[in-house]
């Protein structure tokens, strides 16, 4: 039993990266009907400008800090340059926009830092604490904290600030927001940065485990993706728990499900995006919408 | 409800605001393949009241409205309170005074009324964007206004009790009444409503009719109408534009529209000789 526990725990644990990478897959996607497969890269480059921060003998927080700004304007400028020109193209377009972006950022990221993996200190130490008889690393709880607030900073900004629901407002029907004088170009921009920040985070908190390295955020992006599906890519809120259900449910299937074990986890994000196309393609929080002909 | 800037400052006993047009289209084209929606439009919509279009179906009533907001870019000249829109984005033209409500309300579903309502009043904003990220003063302070405006305006409209219901709720005719209060918190000088009574019954109609002919007067705000119930429009506009394939086929008060041969065969039919 408390074996169990300590899988679900930790599992949860991963789960916040796939819930910060979800939600920011769903920003973009509500913005500008893009699945941004960059999401996970742009939170990769992040983690590797925070490294060379403190390497370089900045405090963590201090360099956290600077890499959020520097990860916003980042993401405002992907829309600007790259996204804009393709506004309201044909959903293979888009696909084929970010997936380029995937591969160049990636390239980027190569050529600034190397191929080489690369190993942040965690900002808690290396102690443990003891969580209802399951062990769990200071890195793993503070950095679930982190995230934790930053998720529900990020959701009372869109439900409680007016600039929230001028973003809504622009992601629903930008012809009508247009109309309402509401400059919809600079809430997508804005969504972006949004969404870059919260990669960022993930990136940034979690590079203590995941090690940085040009692909650390990969399987991460993979099961993000999973998470979004299953929570309804129209629903911020789906994404995050789709993604905490998805760190759960892969811990276990690596753990108690014969066969799989860690190097097949992958999986069961494969399996939930079938499972959930085949069965609920909205998600278990979106709705079905339809688009005039 | 505070009146526009415009009509606010001069009022309506001003003699000169009064002589002004509000807008004013001047042999306004567009062509779409081929086929000419609108062609050699001109007429003067008069400032304050309520002003009509009518017209069959395909007569270009909503190209009409979508080269005033800016959506289409039309040939000739639109002017609003002697200021010509040429060049001016569709977010350009609601800052200056031009709001306007659709044949299908588009509400934010997941949101409240009063939400939706405030999202009308942002062109009266000053904050910048780094402002409301960092929440100053200046940006709260706008917001309390805002949510000041936007609950006058949902009391002109009779919503002050659903301010809180959200609006994937509504019936039709109050998510109608949801939108036209949201167009009234940015305290507007020409509200365009494109076919207020579509969908509601003719009793909802007849009613929506008093409530735009007390806005009229209340809000301080000219109304442009599009609208297919001939019964509505006679009841409201003071002044009424006909409109057949593209083309002005006259513009006047109703009276003088009912008897016009050319309206009788065009459009008005039995209706307007019952």
């Amino acid at each position: 039993m408390t074996e169990l526990w300590q899988q679900v725990l930790s599992g949860l644990g991963s789960g916040f990266i796939y819930a910060s990478l979800a939600l920011a897959i769903c920003l973009v996607f509500q913005g500008t009907g893009a699945v941004n497969f960059a999401q996970g890269v742009m939170a990769t480059a992040s983690a590797y400008l925070a490294w060379s921060l403190v390497s370089n003998g900045m405090n963590f927080w201090l360099a956290l800090v600077l890499v959020l700004a520097a990860s916003f304007v980042l993401g405002a400028l992907i829309e600007r340059v790259f996204i804009r020109p393709v506004e309201g193209s044909s959903p293979l377009v888009m696909l084929t926009v970010t997936v380029a972006l995937l591969i160049g950022l990636q390239a980027v990221v190569a050529l600034i830092w190397g191929d080489d993996p690369q190993q942040l200190q965690s900002p808690f130490g290396g102690g443990s604490v003891e969580v209802f008889g399951a062990r769990l690393t200071a890195q793993q709880l503070g950095a679930a904290a982190v995230v934790l607030v930053t998720l529900l900073l990020a959701g009372a900004f869109f439900r409680f600030t007016t600039l929230g629901l001028r973003m809504r407002a622009a992601a629903q029907n930008p012809a009508s927001a247009r109309l309402l004088s509401i400059d919809v170009g600079r809430m997508l921009a804005l969504g972006w940065g949004l969404a870059a920040t919260v990669g960022a985070v993930a990136g940034v908190i979690f590079a203590p485990t995941l090690g940085v390295s040009p692909a650390m955020m990969d399987s991460s992006l993979l099961l993000a993706l999973a998470a979004a599906t299953l929570g309804g890519f129209e629903s911020r809120g789906g994404a995050v728990v789709g993604g905490l259900v998805l760190g759960v449910a892969a811990n276990l299937a690596s753990r108690y499900i014969p066969g799989i074990g860690s190097d097949l986890q992958l999986v069961v994000p494969f399996a939930v995006i079938f499972l959930v196309l085949l069965l609920r393609p909205q998600g278990l929080f979106g709705r079905v919408s339809s688009v005039r002909a | 409800m505070t009146a526009p800037p415009s009509a606010a400052s001069t009022g309506r006993t001003d003699d000169s605001a009064q002589q002004r047009p509000v807008l004013s289209i001047r042999d306004l084209s567009i062509t779409f393949s081929g086929l000419r929606a609108l062609d050699g439009v001109s007429f003067d919509v008069p400032t304050g009241g309520v002003t009509a279009v009518i017209g069959p179906n395909g007569a270009g009533k909503t190209t009409l409205f979508n080269c005033i907001s800016g959506i289409y870019r039309g040939e000739g000249d639109i002017e609003l309170a002697g200021e010509s829109l040429e060049g001016k984005s569709p977010h350009a033209r609601a800052a200056l005074g031009i709001a306007r409500t659709f044949q299908t309300p588009t509400l934010i579903e997941d949101d409240t009324v009063l939400a939706n309502v405030m999202l009308g009043g942002f062109s009266q904003t000053r904050a910048g964007l780094l402002s409301h990220m960092v929440l100053t003063l200046r940006s709260r302070r706008e917001e309390t206004d805002l949510r000041e405006r936007s609950a006058e305006a949902m009391d002109l409209m009779g919503l002050l009790p659903l301010a809180a219901a959200r609006a994937a709720d509504l019936p039709h005719g109050l998510r109608r009444r949801v939108e036209l209060a949201r167009a009234l918190v940015a305290q507007p000088r020409l509200v365009l409503l494109d076919e207020p009574a579509a969908g509601i019954s003719h009793t909802e109609a007849l009613e929506f009719a008093d409530l735009l002919t007390g806005l009229a007067e209340r809000s301080g705000a000219t109304l442009l109408l599009v609208e297919h119930s001939v019964a509505l429009v006679m009841r409201v506009a003071r002044r009424i534009a006909v409109l057949d394939f593209g083309k002005l086929v006259v513009e006047g008060e109703p009276s003088l529209v009912r008897q016009d041969p050319r309206v009788l065969a065009a459009y008005l039919g039995d209706e307007a000789e019952s």
